[in-house]
């Protein structure tokens, strides 16, 4: 097959894989750089391709499953090896993604896998960033080969209980997937640890993330954040990336192809996710007693409207892991609240110049004792913190 | 009120503000300022420079240099950063913090923008290969070549390359891990790839577009449209996608 057809074919395969970090690389340098922005707004920043879609699993929600009428296509991974460095040496690209579907067995992939990662550090000597999926069931053995030769390493967790990949993945189950992620969460800390004592990196991944789908399955977003921080804290994940399911299959388990991806519920649980990492909510704060987020509500806005006796907040003197629960202010605005008020005192006319989204943080603010926003009841306040489609049904637009 | 003229280079600035601030009541001007009735050149002394960035390190740390460095890329005038060296020397360590100032908050956007094209441009540049030569051209809206050409100069240390600012005619040549600006005309056609590796770059940015997700908004707020001409990608990915659709 000629090659642009295959990169068409693996690169499409490839892109509901939500990741696209290419952050803290081992060798340094500039992180995060994004070389281009596909018309979905999405940041182009590594090559993201599948090594080959002959898929022997059958996931229901797969588009590369065994049963599914596709094109099929495979790299050499020589071939690969190549196109990867053409791409990094005319600054294309930061680097590789690599993930595939299981061809013969997850060994056999991921010997495949493995093959092009060493041919990209040994025989290319290629410094770019790279991303390797592992292959759930591996054998440990090729799983720590591959972190000794990427910067990141992931296994996707596709669905958020046991239950739901009995169902909808049968040939994987919850074992396969938390193995190898142990195994990763082994190597990273050895990697972190090696680095702490100032040894030349015994080159080791440097961090672990995961994916699951959202939607394919009926769990819940308690059900979804419960494992996330789970996942953070038991294998130390640097993120866990969450994909809107697109309708792919017929099968009677799955939303029909009528159903448009639950693109908003997936915005929602990426805001709780920071507000979990970051912020220090804890899940039972984002969830309450409903299990679902509100999907007309930032999970922090509908938090602080549950809240409402611990505000208003004094700018000049609350502390800064409180101001961060404020709506509309956030981690770079609260340490700049805390670095400007040690200089002098704050007036309600510094704030807009801080970076505050004042529209909505004024409703839980004082300044010098004077309260900044407006006398609203609850439901009020609430209507001015609403961010869902408006009265005519017209969504707005959910990204700024 | 007389004006200080410098010769453009950074240290020639430095020098001028170092004057400036000695005297007080001077303006200082760019070679591309408009006529002082009362002006005189300053001489660009590489010593000076030096001792006039050693005393601003001392007073406000090393941060409001690279500062002043950037909001100098980004074109702030001179009156603009001789008041934020005035403050600085006033305020030292604070001077960061202080954002409630107006000449502080300035330099810092300056220089913030100049510092996000820089990051940009380390993104959206397109290298052609032409022989042993990789060539990448750009018009971005500040100065930026000095930033962009040492992150080049450092991630390709083992090849020869040529960042060319067209607006400005500059360019930073790159080898050996170091980078030094020259000037350099606009070429006279465009700079073609010797392999076909462009091409297939165009057929992996249609393949991952996900029709499903199509947000143009997002997408030229990330990656404004005045960087498009140089992208080999051809970003409106239009409707030509060569896999099927979602």
């Amino acid at each position: 097959m000629e090659g642009e057809r295959k990169l068409a074919i693996l690169g499409e395969a490839a892109r509901h894989d939500a990741s696209c970090a290419s952050g803290s690389s081992r060798r340094g340098g500039l992180g995060g750089i994004c070389h281009s922005w596909t018309p979905d707004g999405r940041c182009v920043s590594l090559l993201k391709v599948l090594l080959s879609n002959r898929c022997v699993y059958d996931c229901a929600y797969c588009l590369n499953r065994a049963s599914s009428d596709v094109e099929r296509a495979e790299f050499a991974p020589a071939e690969l090896a190549k196109l990867t460095v053409a791409f990094y040496r005319r600054n294309y690209i930061e680097g590789l993604f690599l993930s595939s579907a299981v061809v013969g067995s997850p060994d056999a992939t991921m010997e495949r896998i493995v093959t092009t990662l060493r041919l990209l550090r040994q025989v290319h000597r290629f410094p770019g960033y790279i991303h390797a999926k592992v292959i759930p069931g591996a054998d440990p053995t090729l799983t720590r080969q591959a972190a000794r030769y990427a910067d990141r390493v992931s296994v996707n967790i596709e669905l958020p209980s046991s239950e739901s990949l009995r169902r909808l993945a049968p040939q994987k189950t919850a074992q396969a997937v938390l193995a190898p992620m142990g195994t990763l969460a082994e190597v990273v800390a050895e990697g972190a640890e090696s680095r702490k004592k100032g040894r030349s990196a015994p080159a080791a991944a440097v961090s672990q993330s995961t994916q699951l789908i959202v939607g394919a399955s009926p769990e819940t977003d308690r059900t979804i954040l419960t494992l996330t921080e789970a996942l953070y804290r038991r294998y130390g994940l640097s993120r866990v990336y969450y994909s809107a399911y697109m309708p792919v299959g017929s099968s009677p388990d799955l939303p029909g192809p009528d159903r448009p991806p639950p693109l908003r519920r997936e915005h929602r649980l990426y805001q709780a996710d920071w507000l979990l990492r970051l912020y220090g909510f804890a899940v039972d704060e984002l969830v309450g007693d409903e299990a679902q987020l509100d999907e007309n509500l930032d999970p922090k806005a509908r938090w602080a409207l549950n809240h409402l006796e611990r505000f208003p907040l004094e700018v000049n003197g609350a502390e800064p892991s409180e101001l961060v629960r404020v709506p509309g202010l956030g981690l770079t605005t609260a340490r700049r609240i805390v670095e400007a008020r040690r200089l002098r005192r704050l007036e309600a006319e510094d704030l807009p110049r801080l970076g505050l989204a004042l529209k909505r943080a004024r409703h839980f603010l004082t300044c010098n004792g004077r309260f900044l926003g407006e006398r609203l009841t609850a439901e009020g306040l609430r209507q001015r913190l609403f961010d869902g489609p408006d009265i005519e049904g017209r969504q707005l637009r959910l990204f700024p | 009120m007389t004006g200080l003229r410098h010769d453009g280079t950074f240290d020639g600035l430095l020098c001028a503000l170092d004057e400036a601030l000695l005297s007080g009541l001077t303006r200082v001007l760019a070679p591309e300022d408009p006529p002082l009735f009362l002006e005189e050149a300053v001489r660009t002394d590489g010593g000076r420079a030096r001792r006039f960035t050693a005393r601003l390190v001392a007073a406000s740390g090393t941060e409001a240099v690279r500062r002043l460095w950037l909001a100098s890329l980004a074109g702030a005038s001179g009156d603009l950063l001789s008041a934020y060296c005035r403050r600085a020397f006033v305020l030292g360590r604070a001077l960061a913090d202080d954002h409630g100032q107006d000449e502080v908050r300035q330099v810092h956007r300056l220089a913030r923008a100049a510092s996000v094209e820089a990051h940009r441009l380390a993104g959206f540049l397109r290298f052609a290969r032409r022989g042993e030569v990789w060539y990448a051209p750009c018009e971005p809206d500040f100065a930026v070549l000095p930033i962009v050409g040492n992150h080049i100069a450092r991630r390709f240390p083992d090849s020869n390359r040529i960042v060319h600012d067209l607006r400005r005619e500059r360019a930073a040549l790159c080898r050996d891990g170091r980078f030094t600006l020259i000037p350099l005309a606009r070429p006279t056609s465009a700079v073609e790839d010797d392999e076909a590796f462009p091409r297939l770059w165009r057929t992996y940015f249609r393949a991952v577009t996900n029709e499903a997700r199509r947000n143009e908004v997002l997408q030229r707020s990330r990656m404004p449209r005045r960087y498009w001409e140089h992208l080999v990608e051809e970003p409106e990915g239009g409707d030509d996608v060569s896999g099927k659709g979602c």
